[in-house]
């Protein structure tokens, strides 16, 4: 959780995940931090302005969303640290079965890249591979820090950005999820609880 | 009421956990509350309310003066002290990547059994104050279990404590509640499917009108 995640752009030079750590955008240098009650202060070389968070993303609303490279790639590489569930556990209160919760495995970093069709995880060592296609996702929620997915396979993965802001890539990988569909003759109707789609007529 | 869905009855640590924003945060920047009147006596019925920080459990639930069985995100009962602690709270899970039919089953066997279930209609905390309109899955639960629906709104709490930041901060938060209202009970899916647009809007209205809450229009610019 971080301005970052918030603010998906910067709103002052309006480059899309400008904001890195630090809370400072690495295009113009503006940097970031809470002011009065949940009001963001951004600082530049000209002075300070202070608004509300709603108000700042009012500037970046219609800041274009990165689009694919000559390499075909979207968004990344990326610091990521992901772990994947791939399994879930009852929970009883008493004897009754409340419900399930997620098993988590232990996570891993890696470099996580958008493609048109698909994301591409790897650790730095190689030992960990993963293509996660776009026409098998099920469902995509952004948590504060995360960027949770339902994989094809029945898992789950939270992929943690180290650097970057969850939303950007939350809202970048619901454009390419979106462009996927069509091309496949899909219109995306809902991204939660899961992705449902309908045929374009 | 159904004997196999009767629950302990709360402990020392319930009671401690439920005072603790009455008793504490006066000093943190106060507390009011408006329309207790509301709270009915006794479930079953919902408690729907907005979500703007992780602090509207303690700030809503001090208020009613009976346990309240709110619907939490599956991984919170993930680690072993943090999940008994849901439980003891009366929590239970809804995993979110998923329709989870389990969630509905506990939510709708606890209100049959007649406990009150609490529910944050946008299904996570707000980013940037802005109400957002009611999950689906959650008009459904409440087109298809047909009790009161208690409407609660929190207003504060965002700039206490935002989702984007790791520390909270003083400030006066408002609670309110409203006069409980009906939504008709619908058995048949399509035609509670088709109900959900107007029940939706029904829902936010009276959850923002509580304390003039800013919502989603078609102006907002976040999704």
């Amino acid at each position: 959780m971080a301005i970052r995640d918030v603010l998906w752009a910067c709103p002052i030079c309006r480059v899309p995940g400008g904001i890195g750590p630090g809370e400072a955008c690495r295009s113009c240098g503006t940097t970031f931090r809470r002011g009065r009650g949940a009001r963001i202060v951004a600082r530049t070389a000209a002075g300070s302005e202070e608004r509300p968070a709603a108000e700042w993303l009012q500037r970046v609303a219609d800041v274009p969303l990165p689009g694919p490279r000559d390499d075909g790639s979207i968004l990344g590489p990326e610091a990521v640290r992901v772990k994947t569930a791939s399994r879930h556990k009852p929970l009883y209160f008493g004897r009754r079965l409340l419900g399930w919760v997620e098993v988590f495995e232990r996570p891993v970093t890696g470099m996580l890249v958008l493609r048109t069709d698909a994301l591409h995880f790897r650790t730095g060592d190689g030992s960990t591979k993963e293509v996660w296609e776009l026409a098998g996702l099920r469902g995509i929620q952004p948590a504060s820090s995360a960027l949770q997915l339902a994989l094809p396979d029945r898992r789950v993965a939270s992929v943690k950005f180290l650097e970057s802001s969850v939303r950007l890539w939350a809202r970048v990988l619901t454009e390419a999820l979106r462009a996927d569909c069509r091309r496949r003759g899909l219109e995306l109707l809902e991204l939660q609880p899961t992705i449902r789609t309908c045929v374009i007529t | 009421m159904s004997r196999s869905e009767v629950i302990p009855p709360p402990g020392l640590f319930y009671w401690t956990v439920h005072g603790l924003a009455r008793w504490l945060w006066p000093f943190f920047g106060g507390i009011e509350v408006k329309g207790r009147e509301n709270i009915p006596d006794r479930g079953p019925y919902l408690l729907l309310s907005n979500h703007q920080s992780v602090l509207d459990p303690f700030f809503i639930q001090t208020w009613i003066p009976y346990p309240i069985h709110p619907l939490a995100k599956s991984t919170q009962f993930a680690g072993p002290i943090f999940g008994a602690a849901m439980k003891r709270l009366y929590s239970f899970p809804v995993r979110r990547f998923q329709v989870d039919p389990q969630a509905v089953r506990t939510a709708l066997r606890r209100l049959r059994a007649g406990y009150a279930v609490h529910v944050y209609v946008e299904g996570e905390r707000s980013w940037d104050g802005i109400m957002r309109p009611p999950r689906a899955g959650t008009v459904r639960l409440a087109l298809k279990a047909g009790v009161p629906i208690v409407p609660c709104a929190v207003a504060g709490a965002y700039d206490v404590w935002p989702r984007w930041d790791r520390r909270p901060r003083r400030g006066p938060v408002q609670v309110a509640f409203g006069t409980p209202f009906r939504l008709p009970q619908i058995d048949d899916r399509r035609r509670r499917n088709d109900a959900v647009p107007e029940a939706s809007r029904r829902i936010m209205q009276e959850i923002a009108s509580l304390l003039d809450l800013p919502t989603a229009t078609a102006n907002t610019t976040e999704d």
